[in-house]
């Protein structure tokens, strides 16, 4: 067992050995010599501040408690830095442009510069610290009960019943001038603080490494190997599925906001962040960090379950289990680990919060009250150190009242969960702001406020256990008696986890309001012109807005500003660099609109945007947005996304034409073709019968002494050819005047069966003399279509002569019966004939084309038929078609609509 | 320093960035389905491996693999984009510059 006076020695050694490293880093710093202190080793170790005492100590009790459920808590940010390419790299890359001091300064830059948010943020940042910063005041106060044996039962790990608060103020107190003495040394937060950088990373390597060596201890002295470390687990432990439930998923997404959330982890990644470049190896740095942290918690909970004495505080099992198995110095190891992991957090949230609520509540306040306005140098400069420095005071001691009004009351995972609750808060607003144009002040503090008092009322203040404003029977029963506003199940909804419930609540709510409330709203100019420099930081350069926001200063009025804000020397090296840059000799830049803007950065770097902006503002005149500028730069990106959108539509259109272009020109081709072939079959056609002409005509104009019989018969084959000949050339002409659609026809509603009859009638005659017997089957009645009926006839005719000339069949006869279909009206000609080939379906309603049959009983026929019939009845919007597969012979349809 | 001009040298010779940032987002995303239920429940059985169990090595195993193939991702990655090497802005007078 260690003496308590041992262990307060070890301590102090300890304490001192901090201060030294966090005093060399500063010396080699101020040196130039950065060295080690600015490589992105230093920096991942600065963002594992992430693990607290609540990693340290609360993650193996929540490991042994619910099992694998403390992995989401570090699973979530894991996710965070390997997606660091889409929010981290536009977090940091928009600190270092704009010069973001805080993360409530950050928001406040993005909506117009808004010192309501700002205030807003910075409250809801101490809020929910507090309890953090009292978690681990308890884990290091309690650590310090168990290891120095003063408690009754050291073992058990429980915290006394009544702690020792002296202990705990007096570490609170040391952390407060460790964070006064190394945190406030200058007011510029992106001069880096670089002592405090050294000694917790210092701190980093401490914690880690004491976690791992109780965790070697337990694996290889206490258990025997990885392998058997299960076996001793309670069945409960890891075999529960319904661990990956709702909780789980709410963890994971908790903790990945909450490593961009939170004020400290904003600072160190953000505001320390020396360059854009550590972050590409802090993606897989920190999460290895976290794996390894993790890697001891789960043997060290279930060797602590199974060896220390029943009803343990399984929070404590990192410091007693060293203890119980007679290892003192490595307990005194993890006792330092602890100590270190509580103690980096507390720093660091304390300079983070000490610089919001100097920048962002106490400035803006002394500006109204006029309590800063002595033109003396520096003034404001040591007024905002002294406030940091009673900030972090005030900070430590909120903390220091909320673990001795909470007590020993909760264990150390809920407290961190319901902090972090509250801290993503910020997430809508922050994310949103990146990603959303539109998002304006008014939509982020509406979101805000209103999941902050969410937040408080399903959570935080029930977390008192009716102790604080909240009281048991408002918990269990709702506000005076109101059962659907009981904190823990609004609206009736019960069955949920606390947290995931109000979770659920606040950040919907906050989303919603933030959504809406944009939506509802206009930006203001200055929102406006932030909203896009925000969004498109990656675009639009810094120099682009100097344009836009058009005030005149004289020189005079911005150097006593500055003066007092910066310093005379540092006032000096700004004016003289911008001189420098704009070309000039001596060391007086001509005020502009861009040096207004570098100027205000600068002092934005110190006093954060909302309050630069103010100050500015008094000494400037005639502040004025240049609306036509404005739109210029909102309008770049909006414009460029146009640009390209037209030229993607532009070579769809063309794409289009050129696919329209070859389908004419194919078509122009195979209609030339077509025209080619019409032409060589019309010479063709008519060259038979024209020389049988010329020839007959010779022989009669040679042979003069011819035989009247003979020169008679000739004759007669002359004209008979000629009539032949007129007749091809006429059809040949109506053909060419239908395809072409020339000369419309005057279509009038007729009955198509009196066509029908006449058709019949004009070729009884041909038919007798064929002996082909024409039957006439049933036929509709009182049909009206919208026709001609001399052209109607024609079709009639045609399919009636055709198949009375080709019927080779020994008892030819034909079929025509006609009917109404539906809408249509059809003519059906049907014969015994030889039928049509299937292979010549097609090409028979094509020009010349005649069928085989056909073909060797009337040389005659010229094959212009059927295609005439063919457009006469698609100029009547109806069709003629060759049925297949009716009987021997062959089936014409010819179908019209219903007039 | 010497780190960084070693992986900025890195990042000059990377193949394409375009590819990496498809890859860094589509890693992240199969990262969050491989650690949310329904795909980690499938684990959550009383297999053991090596005396392990199941779920715990395959928790554990994601984890790892995700760290590696954040680190070969990262050296793909490019630290800014080409056009904001030259000159940053307002750089007189920020005091980013090391004093």
């Amino acid at each position: 067992m260690l003496s308590a006076d041992f262990v307060l020695f070890i301590a102090l050694v300890y304490v001192a050995v901090l201060f030294t490293v966090a005093f060399l880093g500063d010396r080699r710093a101020r040196g130039g010599r950065l060295g080690l202190l600015q490589s992105p080793l230093v920096y991942t170790l600065s963002i594992s501040i992430y693990c607290t005492s609540w990693t340290f100590y609360g993650a193996v009790g929540s490991a042994a408690r619910s099992g694998l459920e403390f992995l989401t808590i570090y699973i979530g940010p894991t996710l965070v830095f390997v997606g660091w390419w889409m929010i981290l790299r536009k977090l940091v890359r928009i600190g270092h442009t704009h010069g973001i001091t805080s993360i409530a300064d950050m928001i406040s830059s993005r909506y117009g510069k808004s010192a309501t948010l700002a205030a807003v943020v910075t409250l809801i940042a101490v809020i929910t610290t507090t309890p953090y910063i009292a978690l681990q005041l308890k884990a290091v106060t309690t650590s310090f009960d168990v290891i120095d044996s003063v408690s009754p039962d050291p073992l058990s790990g429980l915290p006394r019943a009544m702690p020792d608060y002296t202990l705990g103020f007096w570490i609170a107190f040391g952390m407060a001038v460790f964070a006064i003495l190394f945190g406030t040394r200058t007011i510029d937060a992106k001069e880096r603080h670089h002592g405090v950088v050294a000694a917790i990373a210092l701190e980093a390597i401490i914690k880690l490494v004491a976690l791992l060596a109780v965790g070697a201890l337990v694996v290889f002295g206490i258990l025997d190997g990885p392998g058997g470390i299960f076996t001793f687990a309670p069945p409960a432990m890891l075999q529960t599925p319904d661990v990956f439930g709702p909780r789980w998923v709410t963890l994971t997404f908790l903790a990945a906001a909450a490593i961009v959330c939170l004020p400290r982890e904003f600072h160190v990644m953000v505001v320390e962040n020396f360059d854009e470049r550590h972050l590409r190896t802090a993606s897989w740095m920190f999460p290895l960090y976290l794996f390894l942290i993790t890697l001891s918690v789960l043997p060290i909970a279930i060797a602590g379950l199974a060896f220390l004495p029943k009803g343990s505080n399984p929070d404590m099992f990192v410091l007693t289990l060293p203890m119980w198995s007679g290892h003192d110095h490595l307990a005194l190891l993890a006792f330092l680990g602890g100590f270190s992991s509580a103690t980096s957090m507390v720093i660091v949230a304390c300079i983070a919060l000490s610089t919001m609520l100097s920048n962002h509540i106490v400035v803006p306040a002394a500006l109204r009250l006029g309590l800063i306005d002595l033109p003396a140098d520096g003034e404001i400069r040591r007024f905002l150190l002294a406030s940091r420095r009673v900030g972090i005071c005030l900070i430590l001691l909120l903390g220091f009242l909320y673990y001795r009004l909470s007590g020993s009351g909760n264990d150390l995972a809920s407290i961190g969960l319901i902090a972090f609750a509250g801290v993503v808060q910020v997430l809508p607003s922050l994310v949103g702001g990146l990603f959303w144009r539109r998002a304006n002040a008014a939509g982020a503090l509406a979101g805000l406020v209103g999941g902050s008092l969410l937040w408080a009322y399903t959570l935080f203040l029930p977390s008192f256990a009716g102790g604080f404003v909240v009281s048991p029977r408002v918990i269990a029963e709702g506000p005076f008696g109101f059962g659907l506003l009981r904190p823990h199940a609004l609206l009736g909804i019960t069955g949920v986890d606390p947290l995931v419930h109000s979770l659920c609540w606040s950040l919907a709510i906050n989303t919603l309001l933030f959504v809406f409330v944009s939506l509802a709203r206009e930006q203001r100019p200055l929102e406006r012109l932030q909203s896009t420099l925000f969004v498109d930081v990656f675009r639009t350069s810094a120099e682009a807005t100097s344009g836009v926001l058009r005030r005149q200063a004289t020189v005079q009025d911005l150097r006593l500003l500055a003066v007092r804000i910066l310093g005379a020397d540092a006032t000096r090296e700004t004016f003289r660099d911008a001189a420098r840059a704009q070309g000039l000799r001596g060391d007086v830049p001509v005020v502009d609109g861009a040096f207004i803007t570098q100027l205000e950065r600068r002092l934005a770097g110190s006093v954060g945007a909302a309050s630069a902006h103010a100050l500015i503002s008094q000494a400037v005149s005639g502040e004025t947005i240049s609306q036509d500028e404005l739109m210029r730069i909102a309008d770049e990106t909006q414009r460029m996304r146009e640009h390209s959108r037209q030229l993607e539509e532009k070579s769809r259109e063309l794409e289009a034409a050129a696919s329209q272009l070859s389908e004419a020109n194919q078509r122009l081709t195979r209609l030339d073709a077509e025209k080619d072939d019409f032409l060589s079959q019309v010479s063709h056609e008519v060259r038979t019968p024209m020389t049988s002409i010329r020839s007959f005509a010779e022989i009669l104009l040679d042979e003069r002494d011819l035989a009247a019989d003979h020169a008679a018969r000739y004759l007669r084959i002359i004209h008979d050819e000629s009539v032949r000949l007129t007749r091809l050339l006429e059809s040949t002409l109506d053909l060419s005047v239908l395809e072409r659609g020339e000369a419309p026809w005057q279509t009038t509603p007729i009955d198509p069966e009196i066509a029908l009859d006449s058709s019949i009638r004009t070729c009884s005659g041909l038919a007798a003399s064929m002996g082909v017997r024409v039957i006439c089957g049933e036929r509709a009645a009182g049909v009206r279509v919208l026709a001609n009926s001399d052209r109607l006839a024609q079709v009639f005719i045609n399919l009636i002569a055709n198949a009375v000339k080709y019927n080779t069949s020994d008892a030819p006869q034909l079929v025509i019966t006609s009917r109404v279909r539906e809408t249509r009206y059809e003519v059906l000609f049907e014969d015994n004939g030889p039928g049509i080939r299937p292979d010549e379906r097609e090409r028979i309603f094509a020009k010349f084309a005649r069928g085989t049959a056909e073909a060797r009983r009337d040389p005659a026929g010229a094959g212009l038929g059927l295609p005439i019939s063919g457009q006469i009845m698609r100029r009547f919007g109806g069709s003629l078609t060759l049925l297949a597969d009716r009987g021997p012979g062959a089936c014409f349809c010819v179908a019209l609509a219903r007039a | 320093m010497a780190a960084d001009s070693a992986s900025e040298h890195e990042a000059e010779r990377a193949p394409d960035p375009g590819r990496a940032r498809d890859l860094a987002r589509i890693v992240t995303l199969l990262g969050t389905v491989l650690f949310m239920p329904p795909v980690v429940v499938l684990f959550a059985t009383d297999t053991r491996i090596g005396g392990m169990p199941l779920i715990v090595v395959y928790l554990f195993g994601v984890w790892l693999a995700l760290i590696g193939v954040a680190r070969l991702l990262s050296h793909r990655l490019e630290p800014r984009p080409p056009d904001a090497s030259r000159s940053p802005p307002d750089a007189g007078i920020d005091g980013r510059r090391p004093r």
